[in-house]
């Protein structure tokens, strides 16, 4: 588990890696940016390349074709880094397990930090999540 | 420096553009694009193979997760292949409801749409702005199934809620809301010269092109062709409702657009009809089905992007011996093929975009039998013939 | 070099006008940007320590470079980079207030260094193997030559009037004879700067290099912590000193604290046009700077000679 200091907290950067999503919980990450929920200003940013982000949104189940790749998305991205599993596909699977094109859960792949269950979570869970996870870095550090 | 001659970009698997992965290569000379190799298959989770273990019942469920933007268009068009397999006929207060959440959904995935193109030509007011309207929609969907998206509204025989005629007065207040962001949004598109910069002239499509590749959706409407599964052979309660088709002329990125827009106000009319009938129309809100009798049925629903089509065959017992779902992005996002070629890098990446592709409805797998036997044409419209009389023969 | 004069050239260059004030004002003016731009977006928007928190946590990030490039262009870009803006800053900003020290050619001291942020960032793009990267330096270029030409013929503007290259010349003019600006060439010439320097701060409508949608970040998709930092830094103090120069050349007021007002209305201006227009393409944005933007500055010089 990568642990981020006291002053990640203010500022985080997002980037946001689909597996092999239904779409709905990528959907709701934008909806978190929309005038409604509105997380600039808890101080987090949508960036555009895996290099500039400290959080890693995943969603979705894997798939034989995504593993490798994000695999290489987890590497690409600085250090230190938060991932993320948002949906109930990226932390267990759901129906898709029995299927034979997926991998496993998101944990058997890459190092996951924060899960975020809901088909799809709304957005409040989703800043829930993110919040509890900032607090308790803070008392932690 | 790259060179310049054989030189290509890659947009995706993982791309600011994209929600959802999938690869494009463009080739590129300088900034001008010369074709497009797509390669998709990084969201097959196999759903046709687990529905044939699921039951019918469990298999509503199933499919409402194959996209989360088109959660609806699914389930409809499945409950009509199941329902037209075992001749059922659904309530008339079932079929209004259908038709309300059906056109609820169209009006949150084109302003998503709306909001997404905006963002990715840099125009990020046009995105708040489009997604705070939206919001509206959703509230709507909460109070109504329960849930913002992933509705499960739908079931063999009918509906599984109701919609109180108490909470009608609310929903037609939100639904005036959402008409007036409406007309600013369509004055906003009509009269910005940048947008038509951008938009106009680009990733042209004609109607030749648009009958080569069969596409469906708003992508044909704006070239000009009148085809909508909701007029043509109507279903649920778009026989009971005025409204009509929307088409546009030019095959352009700004056609596609303004269709979208037009349509939204066509659907609010259908939404406001429907919801008056059903101050009128009580009764059942479903039929009892006790099992599934042999055959086999189809199912379509004009989804938001285009014509949404099931097929499922049964043998008697509960669960179905094939399913095969045909998603209007597979035959729209091949279009990208033609629509490319010739235009700038800037203007690729929007013409992708703007076919409003569903990637993860998409993801189909087919096997190729090389020792098969291979049939030309003559030989389909034989075999399609054959069948046709054997149907028609077991109908009599 | 005497040790009061080593001194004070140390506080110019790294405190007041450098890099300290640089910064700060840098980080003031963009949170200001987001705020404005997040309240027409009905929405609440950042703190106003926001900026300072990003930066401040990007230093804490590893660097990454990337192999296959040429890693001593990829480190020194950013920091050459940052090096010109002081420069500017230095010079605008100090001569401004004591226009006596200016020396003859400043302005083209000053030119010289705004075309070596766009440089800088074209050698770090081309310095990884990256295609977006490569994309995004090819379009810089072609914007450079896009906004260079009506932008030096604006300035030559207030140069004629005046008669001089020296900044401190140009300024004192302005104290005796009034703004530039208020002359039919020096409102047409202060227009036409107002959008080259809108392209030069690669700010929406003229952000195509940097397009986060099209090219993942173009030039700078391959940076990562303290050097990524100094980047925007870098964008950051580009919002403060190239609306300040042009000002400084145009506007420069007897009343010399009202400097402030009308960079604040030029700021406003700025991210008014950034929120009210989607992004141009490349090959529009050229032919829009040599058409119109080149005809509007040529009508400009043609007037200031001939005497309006």
């Amino acid at each position: 588990m990568q642990s981020i200091d006291n002053k990640f907290t203010k500022s985080l950067f997002v980037f946001h890696a689909a597996c092999s999503p239904c779409n709905n919980c990528d959907i709701e990450i934008l909806d978190c940016i929309a005038p409604k929920y509105d997380i600039e200003r808890l101080g987090m940013q949508l960036v555009g390349s895996p290099r500039h982000a400290d959080v890693l949104l995943v969603t979705g189940a894997v798939n034989k074709k995504v593993v490798h790749r994000i695999k290489m998305i987890y590497e690409q991205t600085a250090k230190p880094c938060v991932v993320v599993a948002v949906g109930s596909c990226a932390c267990s699977e759901i129906i898709f397990r029995e299927s034979y094109n997926t991998c496993g859960p998101l944990d058997k792949i890459i190092p996951v930090d924060i899960y975020i269950p809901g088909c799809p979570p709304r957005p409040e869970a989703i800043i829930a999540g993110l919040a509890k996870y900032i607090k308790s870095r803070k008392n932690a550090g | 420096m790259t060179d310049k001659n054989k030189n290509f970009i890659p947009i995706g698997p993982y791309h600011p553009l994209q929600e959802e992965p999938e690869y494009f290569r463009l080739h590129v000379e300088g900034e001008i694009v010369k074709s497009v190799d797509i390669e998709l298959g990084y969201i097959h989770r196999g759903t046709e193979k687990i529905s044939e273990n699921k039951h019918f019942d469990q298999g509503v469920f199933l499919v409402e997760r194959i996209c989360g933007i088109c959660s609806t268009s699914h389930p409809l068009a499945f409950v009509n292949a199941v329902e037209n397999l075992a001749r059922i006929e659904i309530p008339d207060r079932a079929k209004l409801i259908r038709c309300v959440v059906g056109e609820m959904e169209r009006i949150h995935s084109h302003l998503l749409w709306l909001g997404l193109a905006g963002h990715f030509i840099g125009y990020n007011t046009v995105w708040m702005w489009s997604w705070k309207y939206r919001e509206y929609i959703l509230e709507v969907f909460e109070k109504v199934t329960g849930n913002r998206q992933h509705y499960a509204m739908m079931k063999i025989g009918g509906v599984r809620r109701d919609i109180a005629n108490d909470d009608i007065p609310w929903i037609e207040t939100n639904i005036d809301e959402i008409e007036k962001g409406l007309e600013l949004f369509l004055k906003a598109i009509t009269e910005d010269p940048v947008i038509h910069a951008r938009t106009k002239g680009v990733g042209v499509l004609t109607k030749e092109d648009i009958k080569d590749y069969c596409a469906v959706g708003p992508v044909a409407r704006a070239s000009g062709i009148d085809m909508d599964v909701r007029k043509d052979t109507p279903y649920a309660a778009y026989g009971m409702v005025d409204w009509k088709v929307c088409t546009c002329d030019s095959g352009d990125i700004y056609g596609k657009a303004v269709v979208r827009i037009l349509e939204l106000f066509e659907s609010l009319k259908i939404i406001r009809q429907c919801l008056g009938h059903m101050r009128n129309t009580g009764g059942p809100l479903d039929v009892n089905v006790k099992e599934i009798p042999e055959g086999e049925g189809i199912g379509r629903h004009e989804a938001p992007r285009g014509e949404c089509f099931h097929y499922v065959r049964s043998d008697k017992t509960n669960r179905p011996v094939r399913h095969k779902i045909r998603a209007p992005s597979f035959v729209n996002v091949a279009t990208n093929q033609k629509a490319v070629v010739g235009s700038h890098i800037s203007d690729a990446l929007l013409v992708l975009a703007a076919v409003d592709p569903c990637y993860c409805c998409t993801e189909r797998v087919i096997v190729v039998n090389k020792k098969g036997k291979l049939m030309k044409g003559p030989d389909l419209i034989k075999l399609s013939q054959e069948k046709t009389d054997r149907i028609r023969k077991k109908g009599l | 070099m005497e040790k009061i004069e080593l001194l004070s050239y140390f506080f110019d260059y790294l405190v007041f006008p450098g890099l300290l004030f640089v910064v700060a004002s840098g980080m003031l003016v963009s949170w200001i940007d987001r705020k404005i731009t997040a309240r027409l977006q009905w929405r609440v928007g950042p703190g106003l320590l926001q900026p300072y928190y990003d930066i401040r946590k990007l230093f804490l990030k590893e660097v990454i470079i990337p192999e296959g490039g040429n890693k001593w262009s990829f480190i020194i870009a950013p920091m050459c980079a940052l090096i010109s803006i002081v420069i500017i800053s230095n010079i605008v900003l100090k001569y401004y207030i004591d226009p006596s020290g200016s020396f003859v050619g400043d302005i083209i001291v000053v030119i010289y260094m705004f075309a070596a942020i766009p440089v800088a960032s074209i050698i770090g793009a081309s310095a990884s193997k990256n295609p977006y990267a490569s994309l995004g330096a090819s379009r810089e270029m072609k914007s450079m030559l896009a906004y260079e030409l009506p932008f030096l013929m604006c300035i030559m503007v207030p140069v004629i009037k005046t008669g001089s290259i020296s900044m401190g010349a140009i300024i004192q003019h302005q104290l005796q004879n009034g703004p530039i600006f208020m002359s039919l060439s020096g409102l047409t010439a202060f227009i036409t700067s107002i959008f080259c320097i809108q392209a030069k701060m690669g700010i929406v409508p003229f952000d195509y290099s940097e397009a986060e949608t099209e090219i993942c970040g173009g030039v700078l998709v391959e940076y990562s912590g303290a050097l990524l930092a100094i980047w925007k830094l870098v964008k950051m103090s580009l919002l403060v000193v190239a609306p300040l120069f042009i000002i400084v050349l145009f506007a420069s007021t007897g009343f010399r604290a009202g400097i402030f007002a009308v960079y604040f209305v030029l700021l406003l201006i700025v991210i008014i046009l950034k929120n009210t227009n989607p992004r141009l393409r490349i090959d529009q944005a050229l032919r829009g700077f040599w058409t119109y933007a080149a005809v509007a500055s040529l009508t400009a010089l043609v007037l200031a000679v001939t005497g309006y």
